[in-house]
């Protein structure tokens, strides 16, 4: 089984991975990898433990070891890494754990993969001549460089792999999905400190230090951030109470909207067949209905989401100073 | 179509079905993973996105079939359009945000993460099938009837190519590609709208109208008109008609027709004399005041309204591939923001087809005659304009439509190869492939077998069934804490049964009269409520299988991913 595909449906034979300390949180797809991994049939292999690493390996090997079966050609093969970056550079530049900017992201990463796509086909033409594999794993480690520098120490790594896995593992199905891009964080900091030692030549025997760190990582709760933020994600009394109002404020405004929608369009045929006057009525030489039905209908829909839109976002910008403060 | 004409639209529909490919294949390059391959690595830039996304949903519906469904009801067949853009805002309103926040790839991933249960998540899994082919029917359909058109060719010719080309470019190509040959197909097709539909109005305004007759009283013809009937047709006639019948092979004969039903045979031409009335396919409207006045001819009435409007509004949000497009945005927010944007495009482009299809009533009614309806917006260029003005609008119009048509049947043959492939076969990239052909084939098949309705119809059948069990699905699990497993299970069975029920019934050809016919025909209005309240009554029944993470899960796909709550940062 696949990594991609095997992951959702991992979770859902294991319903309630609650313990992150076990050690393949929803990353059931793998549990034979962490023991091949040492042996080092895989050129690359990451260390091998805690749900943090194997979530990094499902990904790492998602990403490149597929292409590779096929009879790709080397084009693609460099390309491999080209997408596997701007995952992990969007979130390189994250690390402070208690607030994300979220809004800012999507042109940096933008920016980036541009940048990346200049750089991944530089360090992939020399590789050519190097083994198949080394090829298609090379362009993800000399480009991880860069922004790996502030990562591989212990300090950095810890709180991220712990904001990210205790709920990711809370999640059967697609929390593991959504932790992919935690896992990336972490994938950040291996890729760099192996490309520091084993650039030359892959070492299997290289990678052991780095997996003890990671497993500093399980460590969670007690370096978990403090504040509201913690207490919404432990699910305190304050916690639940935010985010029912969120939710309340959210759905009373959707229904609100969606109610105005329903009585201004579901009144048109009761009015339609009860009053045959109105659809005699002519404007501009076209009969009403035609007009509500065929013009009209369109921007009232129009403005109904363009108001829903400016008021859901403010919803959320309250919840999130709430929580902030 | 003849002569020129048909050259220059089988160039340009082949040009553009090329360019789409191309498009297509263009992405195969950075295309990596299965990630990637199903939904474009989450990348795609949210105006991209947009376009995407309304390129998606303006499928033959749309840009043929609501200039179809105008032509031959009038003002009824407005509520088509109405419905399709309004399921935008429903979609918007519940949906849109909370979806992109789970994370989920699919409903079936939705399902799952929602309620932990990998029964369900088989079961959604068969109805995004479902649901994918039920969709698919009628764009097939659509390229039969736009090959005969255009060539003559009997309908399962363009089946079989269209289908057989859309296969092979899902087989070879992946979402990357997908989303820019929809952004791609999106704005070929507006051109294609607007360009004929800007030439037309004002050939109307100029010419068109002189000859026109006032509007009321039986739709008739106002001059001589020869029609060329290409695929067999069983017309309905409501006064005497006399008519001039050259059957192929045989003499020309001048016959009466008594009203009543009428069939002629393939490759015949009728010739009418000016006056007479027009006699029509299927349920048309054949009275003019009565096609421009709401309910007029007595076949609709609000009952069909608000079946059809609960299936657009509430289908358009448990469309799978739809769905999957908004898991190419970055964000909750942005989600939002590109479903607002699709709602003004698809609102604009269907107020093009829509002037398109009122305008013809009066000028090319014999379309009603040869049941060729669906195709006005098509043929309306070289009927009316003719010479090389027409040729070349009709070219340019069938460049679009083989843009709609490629581009929308791949992105639902590849949403459900993509589900397939992920649930079914066991998820490598060449087993993506596998699943991409058994995807194809079936939906070719229905294509081949099932009777051809309008497309607006059609669409609006799969969309009801999407409406019974996706629909309540999603906004139950959005907004309800109390929704259960089993009361899912049991809700999407219950609506999945009515709604599919019904339209495999009317795909038949079954027709019957009343309230029956009309839920038959428009199944939501007991559908949708029957899966709502079985879902609300089953889950109750169950509440000890409330996830015990539901509040966890809900955090997640409620609160703004800047937060950094409930690992939200899906997007990259």
């Amino acid at each position: 089984m696949t990594t991609t595909d095997g992951r959702p449906r991992a979770g859902g034979e294991h319903p309630g991975p609650a313990d992150p300390p076990g050690p393949d949180t929803g990353a059931d797809a793998d549990p034979p990898t962490p023991p091949d991994s040492p042996s080092g049939s895989m050129s690359d292999s990451p260390p091998d433990d805690g749900p943090a690493i194997a979530r990094v390996r499902a990904r790492a090997s998602g990403s490149s070891g597929r292409p590779s079966p096929g009879p790709v050609p080397p084009g693609v093969a460099r390309r491999v890494g080209r997408h596997a970056r701007p995952d992990a550079e969007s979130t390189g530049h994250t690390p402070p754990p208690d607030y994300r900017p979220r809004h800012a992201a999507p042109a940096d990463a933008a920016g980036e993969v541009e940048h990346d796509e200049a750089d991944a086909d530089e360090p992939a033409g020399p590789a050519d001549g190097a083994p198949a594999l080394t090829v298609v794993r090379e362009p993800a480690r000399p480009p991880a460089g860069p922004p790996t520098p502030a990562a591989p120490p212990d300090a950095e790594i810890d709180p991220t792999p712990v904001r990210g896995l205790p709920l990711a593992s809370t999640f059967p199905a697609s929390a593991v999905l959504a932790s992919e891009p935690a896992a990336s964080e972490d994938k950040r900091p291996i890729y760099g400190w192996q490309s520091a030692d084993s650039a030359a030549d892959h070492d299997p025997a290289a990678p052991p230090p780095t997996r003890q760190r990671i497993v500093l990582a399980e460590r969670r709760s007690p370096t978990r951030a403090v504040g509201t933020v913690a207490e919404i994600e432990q699910q305190t009394a304050t916690g639940e109470l935010l985010l029912s109002n969120l939710m309340r404020s959210q759905l009373m405004l959707a229904v609100r909207l969606a109610v105005v929608g329903v009585i201004v369009l579901g009144v048109l045929p009761i009015v339609f067949l009860t009053m045959p006057a109105v659809g005699a009525t002519e404007l501009f030489g076209v009969s009403l209905p035609w007009i509500l039905l065929g013009v009209l209908a369109f921007p009232f829909l129009i403005v109904l989401g363009w108001l829903y839109t400016r008021t859901a976002e403010r919803n959320e910008l309250d919840f999130a100073d709430d929580v902030e403060d | 179509m003849t002569g020129t004409d048909s050259v220059v639209a089988l160039v340009l529909f082949g040009l553009a079905a090329v360019a789409v490919i191309a498009i297509g294949s263009l992405g195969v390059r950075v295309t990596r993973s299965t990630d990637d391959f199903l939904a474009a690595s989450r990348t795609v830039r949210s105006r991209a996105n947009a376009a995407a996304i309304a390129g998606q949903s303006l499928s033959v519906a749309s840009f043929l079939g609501i200039a179809g469904i105008v032509l031959s009801h009038g003002v009824d067949g407005l509520w088509y359009p109405v419905g399709f853009v309004a399921g935008f805002g429903v979609l918007l309103l519940f949906v849109a945000a909370p979806l992109r926040r789970s994370g989920a790839y699919t409903v079936p991933d939705f399902a799952e993460t929602r309620l932990d249960s990998t029964t369900l998540r088989a079961l959604t899994t068969v109805v995004v099938v479902i649901i994918g082919w039920l969709y698919l029917v009628p764009q097939l359909q659509a390229s039969g009837l736009i090959v005969t058109v255009v060539t003559g060719a009997p309908g399962w010719v363009g089946i079989l190519a269209v289908g057989l080309v859309v296969t092979a470019a899902v087989t070879f190509g992946g979402m990357r590609s997908m989303t820019l040959v929809q952004a791609f197909g999106f704005w070929l097709k507006a051109v294609a709208l607007v360009v004929p539909a800007v030439v037309l109005v004002a050939w109307f305004l100029g010419a068109g109208l002189v000859a026109a007759p006032d509007r009321g009283g039986p739709t008739v013809f106002d001059r001589p008109t020869t029609v060329r009937v290409s695929d067999p047709v069983e017309l309905r006639v409501d006064a005497p008609v006399t008519v001039e019948v050259r059957a192929p092979g045989e003499r020309a004969a001048t016959v009466t027709w008594q009203p009543g039903t009428q069939e002629v045979a393939r490759d015949t031409t009728l010739e009418f004399p000016a006056g007479s009335r027009v006699p029509v396919v299927g349920a048309a409207v054949t009275d003019d005041s009565a096609w421009d006045t709401p309910f007029g001819d007595g076949q609709r009435d609000p009952l069909w309204v608000y079946s059809l409007l609960l299936a657009t509004c509430l289908g358009t949000a448990g469309l799978p591939h739809v769905l999957v497009r908004y898991y190419t945005n970055p964000d909750g927010r942005t989600a939002r923001r590109s479903t607002v944007l699709v709602i003004a495009l698809l609102g604009a482009f269907s107020i093009v087809p829509i002037v398109l299809g009122a305008l013809s009533r009066s000028v090319v009614p014999q379309l009603l005659t040869t049941g060729e309806g669906d195709a006005v917006v098509l043929l309306l260029p070289s009927l009316t304009l003719g010479g090389w003005a027409g040729a070349a609008l009709g070219g340019v119009v069938a460049a679009g439509v083989a843009a709609t048509l490629l581009s929308v049947s791949a992105g639902l043959l590849l949403s459900v190869a993509g589900v397939l492939s992920s649930d079914v076969l066991p998820g490598r990239l060449g087993d993506f492939r596998i699943a991409a052909h058994v995807a194809g084939v079936v939906p070719i098949v229905g294509a081949l077998l099932f009777t051809r309705l309008e497309f607006a119809h059609s669409t609006a059948l799969a969309l009801a069934v999407a409406a019974s069990t996706f629909a309540p699905l999603l906004l139950l699990g959005i907004w309800w804490r109390g929704l259960t497993d089993r009361g899912a299970l049991a809700g999407i069975a219950v609506g999945g049964t009515l709604s599919l029920g019904a339209a495999v019934t009317t795909l038949c050809g079954v027709r019957a009269d009343g309230v029956l016919g009309i839920l038959l025909a428009q199944p939501a209005a007991v559908s949708v409520p029957a899966a709502v309240i079985v879902m609300v009554a089953v889950s109750r029944a169950t509440a000890s299988r409330v996830p015990g993470q539901v509040g966890r899960t809900l955090l997640r796909l409620h609160a703004p991913e800047r937060l950094g709550l409930g690992e939200m940062r899906v997007g990259r």
